[in-house]
């Protein structure tokens, strides 16, 4: 709900033309004008950006194979100077557990499951420099910019296993394609971030998304980053959702299950039949 | 063409091309139940159908196909699936492939065997002493329904968990087994192979819901064009050599599927989603 808030608040504050920090060119770092919703947890929401998902919905059609999503906004000019860009879209949580590998009789064997909980499907990160140059870490765990850090582990784990976790997950999760950070595949050039800047305070963030990224409500978080702080921030989202034949046959298969078991059989059956009249002449 | 149904080559085919191996076996038994039925129906129309057996066979298949598809569900939960379906193909492929490749290059050499090899032994005393004797006219045969029932358990629990028709030990164990004429016992077992998998599809899809009709659909079509290309290459090419390379195809399959599962993982801990 805050995020929905805060994204009002910022809609309220653009089409009102209120660029508040426009109004008041503050050093830095700046004194944070008074939230027009609640506020953010480290970061009170901000009218001076203006920030949107290009797309509202993806379309997952029978031929998906992933599409870019654009995530573009711009900087009020008069805070510019020294300012860096965070773009983070977080997809639906996932169900999933974590295994380690553990070599028995030469095989690798899945053992000592854990339940993750508050595990993101898919998330992108884009900066217009690294974020560890821009935020300290105890910042950016808090401001959800490490989706490990925010999975829960259950039952919960001793630190320093957690910490062992957490980094294996944000490696399989990035073999996979569906957490990417500073712009990219797995390394990503980690010098830009993978987000420009633009002289006139536009910036564009295009993040891949892969087939296996998951249907459901993204997020979009745009933050502006002054001096190791954040100074503006705002949010969108998108959705992806299976149309056509995929979301009928989706559809299908979960809520009658029976019935795309009947349809299943069929259909085998039918050719079956068809192939014995056809081929199995005396 | 080789004599067997070829279903056991789809799962590794689908477990390569990324598909979750309880996805694989689910949806291929929709390609079973298919070639089983075209299969089954050309043995009826030659009489060559104990349907009594067939049945029995069944009606311990579908039990055997309850509990497979249970466990697998219950492996799923675990996140074991995929580790056990591949394991029980390094094995089943190993040996088929081996078995395959052993036959063929013994043909190719032209190296008969002297002799049949010699018969086994008498299906030995106890098996004729269990109770709940039956008569099956159509195979000649009275006896114990137990046995039949137990081999139709075992064959559609592997039916659940690999996704195959399990044809390759049903067809030696009826002849073997439970002595039945050879001339019914394709037929027999092509019905027994139909009504599991078709359990096991249901099954699955409920339970599980690891079928997809799509891919279904795709695996049906294909199967049985797929049949009758190979039929007809069958009849133009050397039968050796190509049971030589199929030995050898399978073989390198169930090594591959080892290979993965033994190489040491670059992170030493698996994401399994759901």
């Amino acid at each position: 709900m805050r995020r929905v808030h805060r994204l009002i608040a910022g809609m309220v504050a653009v089409m009102a033309g209120a660029p508040a920090l426009a109004a008041a060119p503050s050093p830095s770092p700046p004194a944070m004008p008074a939230p027009l919703g609640s506020p953010g947890p480290l970061a009170p929401s901000t009218p001076g950006l203006a920030a949107a998902v290009a797309q509202e919905t993806v379309r997952v059609t029978s031929t998906y194979r992933g599409e870019t999503v654009t995530v573009f906004g711009v900087i009020p000019e008069a805070s510019l100077q020294g300012a860096d860009v965070i773009v983070t879209l977080r997809g639906p949580d996932q169900r999933a557990t974590l295994h380690r590998r553990q070599r028995v009789a030469g095989l690798w064997i899945n053992v000592d499951p854990v339940r993750l909980e508050a595990m993101p499907g898919f998330f992108a990160r884009l900066s217009t420099r690294p974020v560890p140059a821009l935020l300290a870490p105890a910042e950016r765990d808090a401001l959800g910019l490490d989706p490990a850090q925010a999975v829960r582990f259950v039952p919960a784990l001793p630190p320093r296993e957690a910490i062992v976790r957490r980094a294996a997950l944000t490696r399989l999760k990035q073999t996979a394609g569906t957490w990417m950070a500073e712009g990219g595949g797995p390394q990503g050039p980690g010098q830009s971030g993978g987000l420009r800047l633009l002289g006139s305070g536009l910036f564009r963030a295009d993040i891949a998304l892969p087939v296996t990224a998951p249907p459901g409500v993204y997020a979009a978080d745009i933050l502006v980053v002054r001096s190791g702080r954040v100074v503006a921030r705002t949010a969108s989202r998108l959705e992806v959702v299976r149309v056509g034949v995929e979301r009928s046959v989706h559809d299908f298969a979960h809520r009658f299950s029976f019935f795309h078991a009947l349809a299943t059989l069929a259909l085998a059956l039918t050719v079956g039949w068809a192939a014995h009249r056809i081929f199995n002449r005396p | 063409m080789v004599g067997v149904g070829g279903g056991f080559l789809l799962t590794p085919i689908l477990l390569f091309m990324g598909i979750p191996a309880p996805v694989a076996v689910a949806t291929q038994a929709g390609q079973v139940a298919a070639s089983s039925l075209s299969g089954a129906l050309a043995h009826a129309r030659r009489r060559a159908v104990d349907l009594r057996m067939g049945l029995v066979l069944s009606a311990g298949g579908i039990v055997g196909a309850a509990a497979g598809v249970g466990l697998l569900g219950r492996l799923q939960q675990a996140g074991q699936a995929e580790i056990t379906i591949t394991l029980l193909y390094v094995g089943f492929l190993t040996v088929m492939g081996v078995l395959i490749l052993g036959e063929a290059l013994t043909a190719i050499r032209r190296r008969r065997l002297g002799h049949p090899p010699p018969p086994r032994a008498r299906p030995g005393e106890v098996l004729r002493r269990l109770p709940l004797r039956m008569k099956f006219p159509a195979s000649g045969l009275y006896l114990s329904v137990i046995p039949p029932l137990a081999l139709g358990a075992g064959t559609g629990v592997l039916a659940a968990l690999m996704g195959i028709g399990a044809g390759f030990i049903l067809v030696p164990a009826m002849i073997y087994l439970l002595r039945m004429p050879t001339a019914t016992v394709v037929g027999t077992s092509l019905v027994q192979i139909l009504v599991v998998s078709s359990a096991v599809i249901v099954l699955q899809a409920t339970l599980n819901i690891t079928v997809d009709i799509l891919l279904a659909a795709l695996l049906i079509v294909g199967g049985v064009i797929g049949a009758q290309v190979g039929a007809r290459l069958g009849q133009r090419l050397r039968a050796e050599e190509l049971r030589a390379l199929l030995g050898v195809v399978v073989l390198g399959m169930g090594l591959r599927l080892l290979w993965d599962l033994s190489v040491q993982p670059a992170v030493p801990f698996a994401l399994v989603i759901g």
